[in-house]
Parts: structure tokens; C-alpha cells; sequence
């Protein structure tokens, strides 16, 4: 018994010192061999999802981007020249045909720029002079929307779709002047100012401190020469019954910075300046009155204040802040809002007493570029009967096909050319164009083409003028993200950033880097020059 | 009776270790295995890679047909892609250039040389086919394919196809010859009904209709 005890005992006495030494070195090798492997693993996963979360940067601001670009103008821009905006900090008109000439226009404290955003509703700032890198000299303030930055900047105007199309509906039921608190309009039989139900009805469609643009009688074609500017206003109140059954009064008090009436209604427009402002033609009974809803101004930008993390950021220029702007407007329920808490929007220009703020957008987007296609001008579109201004050059345009249906008519086309007798080398596209001593041909009546050779000494050497004040017929925009963390120089990462469209190779504040660029092209949808029909 | 010597030869017989075999066998199967992780290692590689190949190709179509939304409905009927007027329905651009539908990894459109070496790319590896089609109502056709201008409100709306190619070479059981290049790619060599199926070929394909949204052109009156 004692025998068997001992033995099963030596049985069980275990491993030896070398049998656990080699074991412990055996397994130690197989665990390293799988720990390399899951390294290997991670390392890839990690570059992986670094790229991904870049790609969907890109993807996420080019929506916001593409959104608002495709929707700019809506509302207004096919039917004015330019937008009235009354800046009340400094009593002023800030729309390029607000000044009597062009010198005297209002220009951005960043870009240096007129604000021809209020013309067709998008304004790409690509004034890029000297610039030799992407964050330029702006230190804590620096932005792609300054000129000594090599990236680009949008402006955009956006009105909300469902309040805009209604021209003629309600129409300007007498002269306004400047003691007027309330904007008095007709509308058709099918809306009766006695019924409460229709005084309800009207009052969703202008909400408190949602803005309404007043257009020239709508009797008027669209013929580029019979549009004027127009007069942009913000509603303070809800909307009353008027004095007759189909009048209702639309409350415009001055306790809006927008609503000056005398300063938006001054004819002080002598030549060479903006000749498509008339207020006799426009401040008419007659004149329409255009909802546009909650409109927005906002610019998109590059803010590299911090140089290793630049961010897509949107300031709106026309917006709500809240605890600055008034947010209390409003006796009944609107759908954005509830009965005393209609926000009331505001100027908010740069540089002024009240900036705008920057909303984020994007994260670790280095380099924004826009170009703007343009070549839709037709010598109808700018036929005029004004002889004061100066006709367009007809042989601008591009010339299209001898032969087939489309001899001799010109090529409306956004295309790249291939240099050809006759036709203008290369390019349509502005902000980017190899030869830019060719200017895309899309010209348009209104304040840019009145005395352009006087903006053009203004605005710099924008070669050929018009530049930036052509209407947009197609945006590119490009953006270049670039991965969060560092990366070894050598492989796929970079401390120099790829060319994009006028902007040559140049390095990066950020490091090395992966880098992936989106670019997508967008029609603003509302402009004239979408339908050539549209005269 | 067994004695004390003999059980102590017993437990150096049974702690004596692994025989040559034995060790052999073992190292044989441990190497199998790593060979099989490392053979693991390099097709998720080439998984990550075809991902990788995939969403470029995705971004190119994505960017192509941004393009063509970016046109009016007009202009997509008024002319096909190489500019000649009044195509027939459907249009393609496969006459046109195949070096003009290539598109490069990683390339921005740029103010500069198209032979340039732009960092990251990669020439010609995508190619890109289009197609346009019409949509009418079969009750009220247009009288004519291509459609009379006078008759463009007919045309109810276009069907927009976007097709991006490439060669796929991250499937280590179907190698691409190495004589095929990028332009000699054709939509049939993705249809496994097609003769021309090659496996080695990858590709993605946008399809959307667009409405006619442009002012339509009444018919020429008396």
C-alpha cells in the first residue's frame, strides 16, 4: 500500500526545471509570433478606420456644403439683380449696387470683398494673391476666407423652399414709406382678411423674423433688363387683417436692424452706379411681396486658427445667435416655433459689433478649393434697350458647331476646350483656369455690369473683369482631408499637400500625413442661367 | 516485491522527454499553422486593398455623376458626350477615347500638367462609362428617335448610368493577365452572362433617373 502511494506520488511530482523552461520559451515564441500578427492587424484596422473617419469628414461637409449650394438663391435670385440689405450698426447699404459708385462699395472686413453673395446668392472667395501657403498670415484668425490664404471660401444665401415661389400672391397694396411699421398687401379673392382662419393661414406663411423680399410688379417679364434690385425686409409680428378683405398688414418695425425703409428705398444711384435700382419702380402698389422664410447667409471656411487642426466651419452672416439676437417674437404657434419664441435673425458682418460665430462643419480639412464654372451667356440674356449700359462683348461667347442642328449657335456648354480657331482657349472654369486670360462668359444684367470697367479698378487685377461677379452656372468644389494622426514620412503619408485646382503643391501646417480629396460639382438650381429659356 | 532501483528506473524512463519523431511531428504542425496565419496576414491585406480600391472607385462615380446632375436637363438631351448634337437615345461615351475616360487614384482636378505625377495617384486606374437614356410615356412618344427639339417636353425624364472599372488584382485565385491594361476594360467583362466574364474585374455602378425639371418648350404654335 505504501509502495503504491510513493509511486503514484512520483507520478505526480510534476514538470522539471527544464521541461518548464523550454515549454515557458516554446509558448513565449508562439505568443510573440501572435501577438506581431494582431499588431500587424491593429496597425491596418487602425489606418483603416483613420481613413475612413477622413472619407466621411468629407463626405459629411460636402453634403452641408452641397446642400446649401444647390439650394442658393432660391427664392429671389432669378427674379433680382441684387438684394437691398440695410446694415443698421453702421447705416449703411451693404449690396454692391448700394453705392452710388464702386468705389464707394461695402467691402468684407476678411475677404476684402464686395458682397456680390447678394446677387446671385454665391460667392466663392478664391482671391488667393500671394499666397504661398494654405493657412496664410492670420495667425489666431486665420481662415481661408482671407486673402493671403491659399484656400478658397463660399458665400451663400438660402432662403427656405417651402415659403418661396409665390410671386404675385401677395402684391404691395400701396407706397411704403419711411413712418411705415407694417407692409400693407393685397392678395387674390381666395383670401379673406375677415375670416380668422385665412388671417391664420397668411401668418404661417410670414412667421416673426422671417424675412420677405419686395420684387418689381410682377407684370413685367423676365427679361434681364426689366429686373431691378430688390428690397430685403424682416417680419417682427404676426401678420393682422388689413383694412379690406383681401389686405392684410405685414409687420415690419424698426426694432428689425433690416427694416429702414428711407435707407432701403434711397435713389442714390447716379451713373455709373447700380441703374437697376429704381425705387419708384419697385416701392409701387402692385410690387411683390415674396416670402422667403428664415433666410440664411452663411459663409463656409477654413479656420486654422489652430495650424494642426484646421476645421471646416460655417459663420452665418444672416442668422440667430442665441442670448445676442432677440428670440422672442411671435403671439401665436408657428411650426419652428411656440407662441413668444420666434427667433428674430440678424446682421451679423465681420468686424462688426456683433461677429458672427463659427459653427463646426468638418474636422481636420486642410484645403478647400471652389472654381466656378460658367458659359451660358447668350446675347438675348443681355440685350438691353438702356443705352447706358454697355453691351456685353458678343464675341465672348464660345462659338459652337459649324455643322448640324447647332450651326452658329453658341456653346452654352461648361466644357473644357481644346484650343480651336475662333474659340477661346481651355477652360470654363474661374478659380481654376490653366489660360485665365480667358474669363468664363457668363455674364448677367444687373449692378456687376453696369461701369465694369470701374469695378474692375476697385476689385484689383481680376483678369479679366468681370471676375467673381460672374453668376455661377456650375460649382466645383474640392475638399482635402487629412488623417488625425501622424504618420512616418516615405509611405502613402506626406507633409506636402497635392495641387488642387489653381493652388500648386504646398506644405502642410498639420505633418505627414494621408490625404484624400472629394470633388463634387453642383448646379445652384435657382440660378438664371440653369434654363437658357429664362431671358 | 518491486524494489526502490527499479521504480526509479521506471520514472526516468517515463520523464526520459520527446523522442526526434516526435519533436519533428510537432514543429511540422506548428509550422503548418503559421503558415496558414501568415497566408491569413496577406489576404487581409488584400482584402483591405480591394476595400481600399473600391471606395475610390465609388468616390469616381460619385464625382462623375455629380457632373452630369450638374448639367440641365436640356443640355443632357440637346448633346451626347463627345458634343455632337442631337444624340440618339440611348447615348454612351464608349466611342469616345478610352485615355479620356480614365480616371486617376487620388487626383484632384488641378491647374497643372495632365502628365504630371501627382502624389498618391495612380494613372489610369479607373475607367469610366456613361450612359443616357430617355424616358417617355409609350402613349405620347416623341415622334422620332433622337427627338425633334420642338418635341423635348416629351422626354419625361432620363435614366443616368455611371459605370467605373478597374483591375482588380487583390484575388490571388482569379490574377489578372498582365497584358490587360485599364482602357481595354468593357461593362461586358463584369456580366457573368457575358463571354467576355472576367473575374479580375472589378466594378461599381450608379444608376439614377432624372426628371425633366427644365421649362418646357411648347410646341411651335401657328
Amino acid at each position: 500500500m505504501k509502495m503504491r502511494v510513493q509511486s503514484s506520488l512520483r507520478h505526480a511530482r510534476g514538470f522539471t526545471l527544464i521541461e518548464l523552461m523550454v515549454a515557458m520559451v516554446v509558448s513565449a515564441i508562439v505568443v510573440l509570433g501572435i501577438f506581431a500578427f494582431s499588431t500587424i492587424q491593429q496597425t491596418t484596422t487602425g489606418i483603416h478606420e483613420r481613413n475612413v473617419r477622413v472619407q466621411q469628414a468629407l463626405e459629411g461637409a460636402m453634403f452641408s456644403i452641397g446642400q446649401d449650394v444647390r439650394s442658393a438663391g432660391l427664392g429671389w435670385s432669378r427674379l433680382c439683380t441684387e438684394l437691398r440689405v440695410w446694415d443698421a450698426e453702421n447705416n449703411r447699404l451693404i449690396n454692391p449696387g448700394g453705392a452710388n459708385i464702386p468705389a464707394n462699395a461695402v467691402t468684407d472686413d476678411v475677404t476684402g470683398e464686395a458682397y456680390w453673395v447678394l446677387r446671385d446668392g454665391i460667392q466663392a472667395h478664391w482671391n488667393s494673391s500671394g499666397a504661398g501657403s494654405l493657412a496664410g498670415a492670420g495667425g489666431a484668425a486665420a481662415s481661408s476666407a482671407r486673402p493671403d490664404s491659399a484656400a478658397d471660401a463660399l458665400d451663400v444665401i438660402v432662403a427656405e423652399p417651402n415659403y418661396t415661389g409665390s410671386i404675385g400672391v401677395f402684391t404691395l397694396a400701396a407706397t411704403l414709406t419711411g413712418a411705415d411699421a407694417a407692409i400693407r398687401v393685397n392678395t387674390g379673392p381666395a383670401l379673406d382678411s375677415t375670416i380668422p382662419t385665412h388671417v391664420a393661414e397668411v401668418q404661417q406663411l410670414f412667421p416673426p423674423g422671417s424675412f420677405v423680399v419686395l420684387v418689381n410688379p410682377p407684370n413685367l417679364s423676365f427679361r434681364a433688363e426689366q429686373q431691378s434690385q430688390c428690397v430685403l425686409m424682416q417680419v417682427t409680428a404676426d401678420v393682422a387683417a388689413g383694412a379690406g378683405a383681401q389686405e392684410f398688414s405685414i409687420p415690419i418695425a424698426n426694432s428689425s436692424g433690416f427694416n429702414n425703409i428711407n435707407g432701403l428705398m434711397v435713389d442714390n444711384n447716379g451713373a455709373p452706379g447700380g441703374d437697376d435700382w429704381d425705387p419708384t419702380a419697385v416701392n409701387v402698389a402692385g410690387a411683390s411681396v415674396i416670402p422667403v422664410g428664415r433666410l440664411r447667409w452663411s459663409r463656409y471656411e477654413l479656420d486654422y486658427s489652430i495650424n494642426r487642426l484646421p476645421y471646416l466651419v460655417r459663420y452665418d452672416l444672416i442668422g440667430f445667435q442665441e442670448d445676442v439676437d432677440v428670440g422672442n417674437l411671435g403671439a401665436v404657434d408657428y411650426p419652428h416655433c411656440d407662441a413668444g419664441t420666434c427667433p428674430q435673425p440678424s446682421l451679423h458682418l465681420p468686424g462688426s459689433g456683433s461677429p458672427p460665430q463659427a459653427v463646426a462643419i468638418g474636422p481636420m480639412i486642410e484645403d478647400m478649393q471652389v472654381a466656378v464654372g460658367c458659359d451660358g451667356y447668350t446675347p438675348a440674356g443681355a440685350a438691353s434697350a438702356d443705352a447706358t449700359i454697355n453691351d456685353p462683348d458678343l464675341t465672348f461667347e464660345e462659338v459652337g458647331p459649324a455643322e448640324g442642328p447647332f450651326a452658329g449657335l453658341a456653346n452654352l456648354t461648361v466644357d473644357e476646350n481644346t484650343p480651336a480657331s475662333g474659340q477661346r482657349t481651355r477652360d470654363e472654369w474661374l478659380g481654376n483656369a490653366v489660360e485665365e486670360a480667358w474669363a468664363p462668359d457668363c455674364v448677367y444684367y444687373g449692378t456687376g455690369e453696369y461701369a465694369a470697367a470701374d469695378w474692375a479698378l476697385v476689385e484689383g487685377d481680376q483678369n479679366p473683369p468681370p471676375a467673381f461677379r460672374m453668376s455661377p452656372q456650375a460649382v466645383r468644389i474640392t475638399l482635402v482631408g487629412s488623417g488625425e494622426f501622424a504618420e512616418e514620412a516615405g509611405g502613402l503619408g506626406s507633409n506636402l499637400v497635392i495641387p488642387v485646382e489653381d493652388r500648386p503643391e504646398m506644405a502642410s501646417d498639420v505633418g505627414v500625413r494621408q490625404r484624400f480629396s472629394l470633388t463634387e460639382r453642383f448646379a445652384p438650381e435657382n440660378l438664371r442661367w440653369r434654363d437658357p429659356q429664362i431671358q | 516485491m518491486v524494489s526502490a532501483a527499479s521504480l526509479r528506473t521506471a520514472a526516468v524512463r517515463r520523464q526520459r522527454g520527446f523522442t526526434l519523431i516526435e519533436v519533428l511531428v510537432t514543429l511540422l504542425i506548428f509550422a503548418i499553422s503559421v503558415a496558414g496565419l501568415v497566408a491569413l496576414e496577406s489576404r487581409s491585406i488584400d482584402s483591405q486593398r480591394a476595400a481600399s480600391q473600391l471606395r475610390e472607385a465609388e468616390r469616381v462615380a460619385q464625382q462623375e455623376m455629380s457632373a452630369i446632375a450638374s448639367r440641365g436637363f436640356l443640355e443632357l438631351i440637346a448633346r451626347d458626350f463627345a458634343g455632337n448634337a442631337n444624340p440618339t437615345f440611348p447615348y454612351t461615351d464608349d466611342a469616345l477615347d478610352p485615355g479620356l475616360r480614365q480616371r486617376d487614384f487620388h487626383r484632384p482636378p488641378a491647374d497643372i500638367d495632365n502628365t504630371a505625377v501627382v502624389m498618391g495617384e495612380v494613372r489610369g486606374q479607373y475607367l469610366v462609362s456613361r450612359r443616357i437614356d430617355w424616358i417617355v410615356n409609350p402613349l405620347n412618344p416623341p415622334s422620332g428617335n433622337p427627338p425633334p427639339e420642338l418635341e423635348w417636353s416629351l422626354v419625361n425624364g432620363v435614366e443616368i448610368e455611371v459605370t467605373v472599372l478597374w483591375i482588380d488584382d487583390t484575388n490571388p485565385a482569379f490574377p489578372p493577365p498582365a497584358t490587360l491594361r485599364t482602357i481595354d476594360l468593357t461593362p461586358a467583362m463584369t456580366d457573368p452572362a457575358s463571354a467576355d466574364f472576367s473575374p479580375f474585374v472589378g466594378r461599381v455602378r450608379l444608376r439614377t433617373v432624372r426628371v425633366n425639371d427644365a421649362v418646357l418648350i411648347p410646341p411651335a404654335g401657328p
